[in-house]
């Protein structure tokens, strides 16, 4: 966990040259908040919640035409689920999802620029067991928006508040084998310091 | 239209709302028959410990057993480990009489070839007040792989005691049939022990 820190800390201290050409980059670290992954009721009703928790995501920019601009981006989450029955939560391991999204940027006031796009994004569980235990169901497609702000007094080091939202839906093959036969909309938001490398940003 | 189209994307991922929840009813009854009494591992007392006699092949066994029940839950409701210490162990699994050698178990079709019993003291407080007692025996007049067969079967079944289940299936393709054909929990096992595990127990684990 320790290294881990060390290497998303290092990430956003370090700022290489600016690429050629206005491409742009970024990484960014923050906060993640997700929906529950499963909804269940045996006996009484269940879930499966995920943690607050850390979100680095490290992104490539296209050259601006002054308003609209592309983006790709990879974003890392290591979050722990707990099982949420009556109130008591029991541990269940740990998590981390990985998607890869491209989007559209558009400037739309100083310092604020919204983007919209899509991806897959990928579940990769501790150890397979439980509602992992035959494994993930593969890519899942994720939808996003976002915005971020650079404030005049930031923008000069590069930096930028992110807001991301995005969304997909979530089932495992260990669920449809105890009958659940659609997947559940996972609604997430992250928070994040993003630190500008190179033109677009 | 770009907006358009983003917005498009996001409807459709969150389309369809909330996934239909499987309903769950157990397969067959596991509270006790004649109290109507529930048992079963609370949270705060996992993983129960089991203390295996070390001869022949039981520990293979009750381990393989373990990972058999523990993989019917889908939400870390049960988990067991074997302990090398009998004292602080919370099950006991022993031989009752002879140790049967350690071979292939027979392909064939299953012979009755050994018996197990499980058994679980109750005080006045409705508490198990020792440790849950598991007795594998060995049925003589069978090849040592017919027996293999048969008690890699039964610690199975067994386990499911242990895990709580105080009656037995009437199907003969449930391993907690009282003659269990299959080595593994079936899915009528698994829909029996998933409602146990979410029922409020009426007896207790020793203090």
């Amino acid at each position: 966990m320790t290294a881990r820190a060390a290497t998303l800390a290092a990430l956003l201290v370090f700022r290489p040259a600016p690429l050629p050409a206005q491409w742009g980059g970024y990484a960014s670290l923050g906060a993640r908040y997700g929906t529950a992954l499963v909804s269940d009721s045996i006996v009484r009703p269940l879930d499966v919640r995920q943690a607050v928790a850390p979100v680095l995501a490290l992104g490539l920019i296209t050259p601006s035409d002054g308003r609209w601009s592309g983006e790709a981006a990879l974003d890392v989450t290591f979050t722990g689920i707990d099982r949420d029955e009556g109130g008591a939560a029991v541990e269940l391991g740990s998590l981390a999802t990985v998607s890869f999204t491209v989007a559209v940027r558009r400037g739309l006031a100083s310092g604020v620029v919204a983007r919209a796009g899509a991806g897959a994004l990928f579940y990769r569980p501790e150890r397979e067991a439980g509602i992992f235990r035959a494994g993930t169901s593969g890519a899942a497609p994720v939808g996003l928006l976002g915005v971020s702000w650079a404030p005049a007094a930031a923008r000069r080091y590069g930096l930028a508040l992110d807001l991301r939202y995005d969304v997909h839906r979530f089932i495992t093959p260990a669920l449809r084998a105890v009958g659940f036969t659609d997947s559940r909309v996972v609604h997430r938001i992250a928070v994040a310091l993003r630190v500008g490398i190179g033109g677009s940003r | 239209m770009r907006r358009a189209l983003a917005g498009a994307c996001l409807a459709a991922l969150a389309a369809c709302g909330e996934p239909t929840v499987p309903a769950r009813t157990p397969a067959y009854g596991f509270d006790d028959p004649v109290t109507g009494d529930v048992f079963r591992w609370p949270v705060a007392r996992l993983p129960v410990r089991l203390w295996v006699d070390p001869r022949g092949a039981l520990p293979r066994l009750v381990d393989d057993g373990l990972r058999a029940w523990e993989a019917m839950f889908l939400y870390g409701e049960f988990r067991g480990v074997t302990v090398a210490d009998s004292v602080g162990a919370d099950v006991l699994v022993r031989w009752a009489g002879a140790v049967p050698p350690d071979v292939p178990p027979d392909p064939g079709p299953p012979a009755f070839a050994c018996g197990g019993v499980t058994q679980l003291s109750i005080d006045a407080g409705n508490a198990l007040d020792d440790y849950v007692r598991v007795d594998i025996t060995v049925t003589a007049g069978y090849t040592d792989a017919q027996v293999a067969a048969c008690v890699a079967r039964v610690a199975t079944h067994e386990l499911g005691h242990v895990l709580g289940i105080l009656q037995h299936s009437p199907d003969t393709t449930d391993v907690m049939h009282p003659s269990p054909r299959i080595g593994e929990p079936s899915d009528g096992d698994r829909r029996t022990v998933e409602v146990l595990y979410h029922t409020e127990p009426t007896i207790g684990p020793r203090p």
